[in-house]
């Protein structure tokens, strides 16, 4: 096993690997900062060129790429307000506040540290994981699923901010919004007007953009400034914003065990355990009032949460030929180029391929971390580059992006239709990440309800992951009433207490 | 035979118009092809797409060069409506979807805008079948442990309904008195055989062709879990996993299953035969038509390809243009009343 983590590790700064590992990096950190446009797309572009390559090389390439893209995508959500990637969309709420408010030094040194943070722990989880990743991954099943759903709308309140209501509301036309395609039960037509590039649903990505990149747009439209609303202050912001992540080391690796978790769980993707991260982040907190305003931690929860997944979502990949992303998806048509059938073996047989794939994502977050530091300050000045001039360039790449989504008109369409639901959301002062996690779990709970009543009946409530799941979104719904009575009734005490002694 | 009769019809085409070898060559000469993939990247099509889009462009006259467009959408139905209906007819775009359509629209399903009859169809890639596997735990070994009203009822996972997944327990069940138990809605093949892995269900169909590329690891080595209860058709190939097992139309036959039955397993298998086809709308000149299908033909005996998918483990089975309108003719000229039994039955 050692010897298969030193070789690992000696493959990947092996001639060709190296190399090609770093023109992935490059490919990824365009790819990760131009906003819509994002990591599948890349995948698909770079797969004819491995078909020549050796497995080591060709995962380095697309690995290199892929491992870097979230983190890059960080930097595009802090700096505009527009998620780079799918899996940085939760960077956004406490991200960009933070830039507007000249802090985007500190913002992106907080996203840059707690992605590699995360992209180390998540990686060598998944190397110390292997053991008993069979019985573990094997062990969730249907019910299992929907548990995790039904985690995941536990935290729709938390997301809510300060209307709970609106909150819960946007969560419901997510919910509803996710329902448009083909059923997956029956394949009845629903909400599809005809046409047949709905049958799959809406776009994630051209929703994304849609939802939050016009609404910033207009803002910066309307404004007439730069992004940042006050002067960017100096190199500090950074070297607060690596401080912070060690400041709160705490809630950084709590957030990379989720982003592992959700990561392992197979056809559980990023795009979930980012809220997720984000909700713990905010219920964690005892001063919850910057929230969604520019709180540090807000950055450092899906900072960390969206590279500690990366790994761990190889395993689910390459064990169990299921991909939680559509990036993975290309990733495993990948390996079946390279001639690696999915499966259990692969774990054992090609170890130090594995333990390959684990060092690269490693090395790769360190280059690209190093790389984003040196030139952060530059980055950073983006922001108070005067609106009319960034307008356009916004404007050209996320219409792209959108476009991008499904390679049709109809995807620009979504984008622009989610352009004004967003805008209207962003004046009327409703929350939009409750909205985003409604349209990520409807597919995963509608599913996963119907499979596990065909197969199970009702006893798919009873099974025991089933219930501690659940009690876990109990605890996530009810823990905050449970505390702030217990600290009212305390406080009622105090003040009998003083009254008494009077 | 097909080869050689190919030949004669290139060298009858080329007889009959003297200057369209020189012409195609024209057209294509600092050209790029399109190949409009109805998938998102990554899986079968996609797959088999960026292949040939490495060694095709050698075989096409002019060598244009290719690039692989994705355009998922109603299970690569948007696909096929758009290259037929709406992008350029000058053999510039071509299609790949699932055989799984030309199905769809012989059952007069929705959505369906184009006429399979008068696509021009180039090559398919794999010549196989439908088939389904029991968990080894589940009890059931052979197929006849499945069939007739003492038969056990065993659950088979699917990702949706009219595709390869569903339809063949639902024919087999609707002819051969089979008692396949079929939950839809697993996203996918991949979760559909993970829920095999981890018992949920105790089996699942799908082709050959598929377990064949990406789940032999259920059928053999130290994660094998899983037997072939049966397969579609009127002959099983000559495989490891295939040892015993009988195939549909054989079965049918012996146990006296009536001419209706037979002619449906018979419409549902001839789709399989056309695995991952590739097209070009009716619009597009014979000759860039002809030209294609050579360099298809050519394509899949280039050894290049070959040993990228004999890394794959890919047993390509191809079929040229012809062979491919041929079999689509036949299936859509199924009787009427099989076909509407046909779509009682999947539904």
């Amino acid at each position: 096993m050692l010897e298969a983590f030193l070789s690992g590790l000696l493959d990947v700064f092996a001639y060709p690997t190296f190399v090609l590992m770093l023109l992935g990096i490059a490919a990824g950190f365009v790819v990760g900062i131009l906003p819509g446009i994002g990591s599948p797309g890349a995948m698909a572009i770079m797969l004819p060129f491995i078909f020549t390559m050796k497995p080591v090389e060709a995962v380095a390439f697309l690995l290199g790429m892929y491992a870097v893209t979230a983190t890059t995508g960080d930097i595009t959500s802090i700096l505009f307000g527009v998620p780079g990637e799918v899996v940085s969309t939760a960077t956004i709420i406490d991200g960009h506040p933070m830039a507007k408010h000249g802090e985007a030094g500190r913002a992106l040194g907080a996203a840059l540290m707690s992605s590699l943070v995360g992209a180390v722990i998540g990686a060598f989880t998944l190397a110390a994981a292997i053991p008993i990743v069979t019985p573990l991954v094997l062990s969730f099943k249907s019910p299992e699923f929907l548990a995790l759903g039904l985690l995941g709308i536990a935290f729709l309140a938390v997301l809510s901010g300060e209307s709970k209501l609106k909150g819960v509301l946007a969560g419901g036309m997510g919910l509803v919004l996710a329902m448009v395609g083909l059923d997956p039960q029956e394949n009845i037509e629903r909400y599809t007007f005809g046409l047949v590039g709905l049958w799959e649903g809406v776009g994630l990505v051209a929703a994304l953009v849609g939802l939050f990149a016009v609404p910033e747009i207009v803002d910066l439209w309307v404004k007439g400034t730069g992004i940042a609303e006050t002067q960017v202050g100096k190199l500090g912001g950074v070297w607060q914003g690596i401080k912070d992540t060690f400041i709160h080391l705490g809630l950084t690796f709590r957030c990379s065990m989720i982003g592992t978790f959700f990561g392992l769980v197979p056809g559980v993707s990023g795009a979930l355990s980012q809220w997720v991260s984000y909700g713990h982040a905010v219920q964690s907190a005892s001063d919850k009032s910057r929230f969604g305003k520019g709180d540090v931690r807000g950055v450092l929860g899906p900072g960390a949460a969206n590279n500690s997944g990366v790994g761990a979502a190889m395993i689910p990949t390459i064990a169990f030929g299921v991909p939680g992303s559509a990036t993975t998806a290309i990733l495993l048509g990948a390996f079946m180029i390279q001639g690696l059938q999915p499966g259990p073996k692969i774990l054992t047989e090609n170890l130090s391929l594995i333990f390959s794939m684990v060092w690269l994502i490693v090395v790769s977050n360190i280059i690209t971390v190093i790389v984003c530091l040196i030139f952060l300050n530059q980055l950073a000045k983006i922001t108070q580059i005067r609106g009319a001039l960034l307008i356009p360039a916004l404007l050209t790449l996320v219409f792209l992006g959108g476009y991008a989504d499904t390679n049709s008109y109809l995807a620009l369409a979504i984008t622009l239709a989610f352009g004004v639901v967003g805008l209207v959301m962003v004046h009327q002062g409703w929350p939009r990440p409750p909205m985003v996690l409604g349209l990520v779990l409807g597919p995963l709970i509608e599913r996963n309800l119907f499979i596990s009543y065909e197969v199970y009946r009702f006893g798919f409530l009873l099974r025991p992951i089933v219930l501690v799941i659940i009690a876990v979104a109990a605890a996530v719904l009810f823990l905050p009433n449970i505390q702030e009575m217990i600290a009212k009734r305390s406080a009622l005490k105090e003040g009998m207490v003083v009254a008494d002694e009077e | 035979m097909g080869k050689k009769l190919s030949v004669l019809a290139v060298g009858l085409a080329f007889l009959a118009s003297p200057a369209s070898g020189a012409s195609v060559e024209d057209f294509y000469k600092g050209k790029t092809i399109r190949i409009v993939v109805g998938f998102a990247p990554g899986g079968a099509t996609d797959t088999n797409a960026r292949l040939l889009q490495k060694v095709l462009p050698k075989h096409i006259p002019g060598s244009p060069s290719i690039v692989v467009e994705n355009k998922p959408g109603g299970g690569s139905m948007l696909a096929a409506n758009t290259v037929y209906n709406t992008e350029a007819q000058d053999g510039s775009v071509i299609g790949a979807f699932t055989q799984d359509l030309v199905l769809q629209q012989a059952l007069g399903a929705p959505g369906v805008r184009f006429d399979a009859a008068k696509y021009q169809w180039l090559s398919s890639t794999f010549d196989t079948a439908g088939m389904c596997a029991a968990r080894t735990d589940s009890g059931v070994t052979r197929i006849e442990d499945v069939i007739g009203d003492r038969g056990k009822e065993l659950v088979v996972s699917s990702f949706g309904k009219g595709g390869p997944s569903h339809i063949p327990p639902a024919v087999f069940n609707a002819t051969l008195g089979t008692r396949f138990k079929v939950v839809t809605g697993y996203e996918g093949g991949a979760a559909q055989r993970l829920a095999v892995k981890n018992k949920e269900v105790q089996g699942f169909c799908t082709t050959f062709q598929t377990i064949m590329s990406i789940a032999a690891d259920m059928f053999e080595g130290p994660g094998a879990c899983c037997k072939v209860l049966i397969v579609a058709g009127s002959e099983v190939e000559d495989h490891p996993f295939l040892k015993g097992v009988p195939a549909a139309e054989k079965l049918a036959e012996k146990l006296g299953k009536s001419k209706d039955d037979l002619a449906l397993l018979r419409a549902t298998h001839a789709v399989n035969r056309i695995n991952l086809p590739q097209a070009v709308a009716p619009g597009v000149p014979k000759d860039r038509v002809q030209a294609l299908r050579r360099a298809f033909e050519k394509a899949f005996a280039d050894p290049e390809l070959h040993k990228a998918a004999e890394k794959m483990k890919m047993d390509l089975s191809p079929k040229s243009g012809e062979e491919v309108s041929r079999i689509v003719q036949e299936l859509l000229s199924t009787p009427k009343p099989v076909l509407s039994r046909l779509k009682e039955v999947i539904q």
